[in-house]
């Protein structure tokens, strides 16, 4: 009982967290109808922003920081390198979005290193909140949580009741006419992908600290916000919600059942055909790279 | 003036030339994964050989000559290192080392196999510095390939002797693997030598590797299990967040695993890491002030205090300096035949024991070095005030797997 009640708090958590990278991306895709490769780096920069800052300005203010930065950066990225390809089709955004996580990637190492730092999560934030039989439920967990409801509701507000929210909206759906209109459309895609990329920034800084904050990250993350983006519907804030929810959830319980489809499959047959055997199959099947030679 | 000048330079080429032809310089490549996500793990091994070959050619290189180490980036693909294989054969190179992947290894072996029963008058030797996995020793075992790595059985007939001389847990143990060749080799070894420490495993995990980012759900079960120490054969960024999870879980357990002395895990890890205990081929407190002075020495040259995969390198080639020397060449021409007959012969003496090679299937003897993450160890990493300070080291002879009924040599002798 313990095991599904913290599996089913971790998963909505870790679904939480997602969250916080794949809004951004699903805002941007919306509004440029590409997929950001580069966004699992604004993720990344963001945990070694907060690594950097938090050690010289506290940890509250690291996180804030870590998301103006990155912001910028986005900004930057936006106005200097998609803009002035905008014009030329997605197939270039994208490839202008896939070029900038290799110089992410390299950028960090030559700055940080190759190898993880030394970030972790602040001892005014690690303690217990509860218990649940042998094993402590940690505070910081719920801050997460907290920090990404709270990212949700404002990101909901805006877009849906304010001004600002009705043009980012409406340039989304139909940019020529909300700029014969008389507002400035670059400017506000400018600004949605600056917000996009502060928020994966925020949560890279609170990620890094739960979990490591090495250059792999970027690669780490993407594949997976890639995916909750995709089935919660690309462009839809809502509908990411529900996708990494899903997924952090089921995920998390993946992790702790030992249990395969496969098993169940097999289950009448002798032990000896199913078990880990048939896995260092597929693991070794790998070798043979000249199969025609008879002496293989 | 200037024509003398052209006419001297001329005869020092042409003799230079001559000289290059009687007596050639041994080649060594390091086919190694030196670009993409994990260039971090292979590029290491680089300047570890550098530092290893310098060491040699300072003691004279080898037929009169330094000796040449040639780089090659295999791209971490099984692709990318059969490529990279031929190129560097071609290039004249005769002696090939790698470490990193079973799945690269398992096809550089394959290949210098194919090449030598191609080429039976020119082989090819293969120093496997790092890929643990049985079957290299096993089904795939050559004479030309020669394996230096330690494995899941070494590792865990070492640390079994440690546990039963001196019982540091109340017995109850938690496995935790990748789900990968040696996440299973390492579960099947642990199971296999738990009774021989008196150790009882209470449950065991498998998980994806490099895949999971929250590793709660395996603390969550860890604590369900109640056991009080936990061996993890996951490696890489796997084991920081294991124990970050179970450091923010308050989780008290003992880890015991390897790679630990990663650069980047100790500091990272923190006081979660004190206490863990790390079972590796070397560790330079274990060998004592040589030891420590081989690990100075290390980070004067090369500008980083070694770990376990660079040590290995370390002595591999070292190993092959020593069988070098049994090998002399004959009117400056390089044997690699007798090359890899004396590197059946020779003995090396690492800080911490003797290397030697087992002749049936090529597995080196390799002394375990066991550690603990602990203040008291002299040399402060990473700027925590934790090194790893040495529990004790166990002989190759008393470590080593036994014998694999799948290994069929043919020898050339």
């Amino acid at each position: 009982m313990e095991f599904v009640v913290s599996s089913l708090l971790n998963g909505l958590i870790y679904g939480l967290l997602l969250f916080m990278v794949s809004a951004g991306l699903t805002l941007i895709f919306g509004m440029m109808g590409v997929l950001n490769f580069a966004h699992g780096s604004f993720y990344m920069l963001g945990a070694y922003m907060g690594y950097f800052l938090s050690s010289r300005i506290g940890f509250v203010p690291a996180l804030f920081g870590a998301g103006i930065i990155v912001g910028l950066i986005g900004i930057f990225c936006e106005r200097f390198l998609l803009q002035p390809v905008h014009d030329q089709g997605h197939a270039h955004e994208l490839l202008v979005t896939f070029g900038l996580l290799f110089i992410f990637d390299e950028i960090v190492k030559i700055v940080f290193g190759q190898f993880a730092v030394s970030y972790a999560v602040p001892a005014s934030f690690s303690f217990e909140v509860f218990r649940l039989g042998n094993f402590g439920y940690p505070f910081y967990r719920l801050f997460i949580g907290v920090v990404a409801l709270v990212l949700f509701s404002g990101l909901y507000a805006l877009i849906r009741f304010t001004r600002a929210g009705l043009v980012v909206r409406a340039a989304v759906q139909r940019p020529i006419m909300v700029q014969v209109l008389g507002h400035n459309v670059p400017l506000v895609f400018m600004f949605v992908f600056a917000g996009g990329a502060a928020m994966a920034g925020v949560a890279g800084a609170i990620a890094g600290a739960l979990l490591t904050t090495s250059p792999t990250m970027a690669r780490d993350i993407g594949t997976l916000v890639f995916v909750i983006v995709v089935i919660g519907g690309l462009g839809s804030v809502a509908g990411a919600l529900a996708a990494s929810l899903l997924i952090g959830v089921f995920n998390t319980f993946a992790v702790g059942i030992d249990w395969t489809i496969a098993d169940a499959l097999l289950a009448d047959r002798p032990a000896a055909a199913r078990g880990p055997d048939r896995r260092i199959a597929a693991d070794t099947a790998v070798d043979d790279g000249w199969g025609f030679c008879p002496t293989s | 003036m200037n024509k003398i000048l052209t006419l001297l330079s001329g005869a020092a080429f042409l003799t230079l030339g001559a000289q290059a032809h009687a007596q050639d310089a041994l080649k060594i490549a390091l086919v190694e994964m030196l670009s993409g996500p994990n260039a971090a793990t292979g590029s290491v091994y680089v300047s570890a050989a550098k530092y290893e070959i310098d060491k040699l050619n300072e003691a004279g290189g080898y037929n009169g000559k330094p000796i040449v180490l040639l780089t090659y980036d295999n791209q971490g693909t099984p692709a990318g290192a059969a490529d990279k294989v031929t190129a560097a054969i071609n290039d004249g190179a005769r002696i090939i080392v790698q470490g990193v992947s079973f799945a690269i290894s398992g096809q550089i072996t394959d290949d210098v196999r194919r090449y030598n029963l191609r080429h039976p008058n020119d082989p090819v030797i293969f120093l496997n510095a790092g890929s643990e996995a049985g079957p290299m020793t096993g089904e795939k075992c050559h004479f030309y390939h020669f394996k230096f790595a330690a494995d899941a059985a070494s590792r865990m007939r070492a640390i079994a002797k440690v546990f039963h001389d001196k019982p540091i847990s109340n017995g109850k143990v938690f496995l935790v693997n990748q789900n990968v060749l040696f996440g299973h080799e390492m579960e099947a070894a642990s199971r296999q030598l738990a009774a021989e420490g008196g150790l009882q495993i209470v449950d065991s995990v498998l998980h994806e590797p490099s895949k999971l980012q929250d590793f709660s759900p395996i603390v969550a079960r860890i604590a369900a299990s109640g056991a009080d120490t936990v061996i993890v054969g996951s490696w890489g960024n796997d084991v920081l967040l294991l124990m970050k999870a179970a450091a923010e879980a308050k989780l008290k357990v003992k880890f015991v695993g390897m790679f630990f002395d990663f650069p980047g895990n100790i500091s990272s890890a923190g006081e979660t890491g004190e206490g863990t205990i790390n079972m590796e081929v070397f560790n330079p407190e274990n060998g004592g002030a040589a030891g420590l002075a081989y690990g100075r020495d290390f980070m004067a040259k090369t500008g980083a205090w070694p770990y376990a995969p660079q040590d290995r390198t370390v002595f591999t080639l070292a190993y092959l300096g020593e069988a070098l020397k049994l090998a002399p060449t004959k009117d400056g021409k390089i044997s690699i035949k007798d090359i890899a007959l004396s590197l059946e012969k020779a003995t090396y003496q690492a800080p911490h024991g003797t290397i030697s090679m087992r002749r049936e299937d090529h597995q080196a003897y390799v002394p375990i070095a066991i550690s603990e993450v602990s203040r008291k160890a002299a040399m402060k990493l990473e700027g925590t005030p934790f090194g790893l300070y040495p529990i004790a080291n166990v002989s190759g002879q008393d470590s080593i797997a036994p014998l694999q009924a799948s290994c069929k040599m043919t020898r050339p002798d």
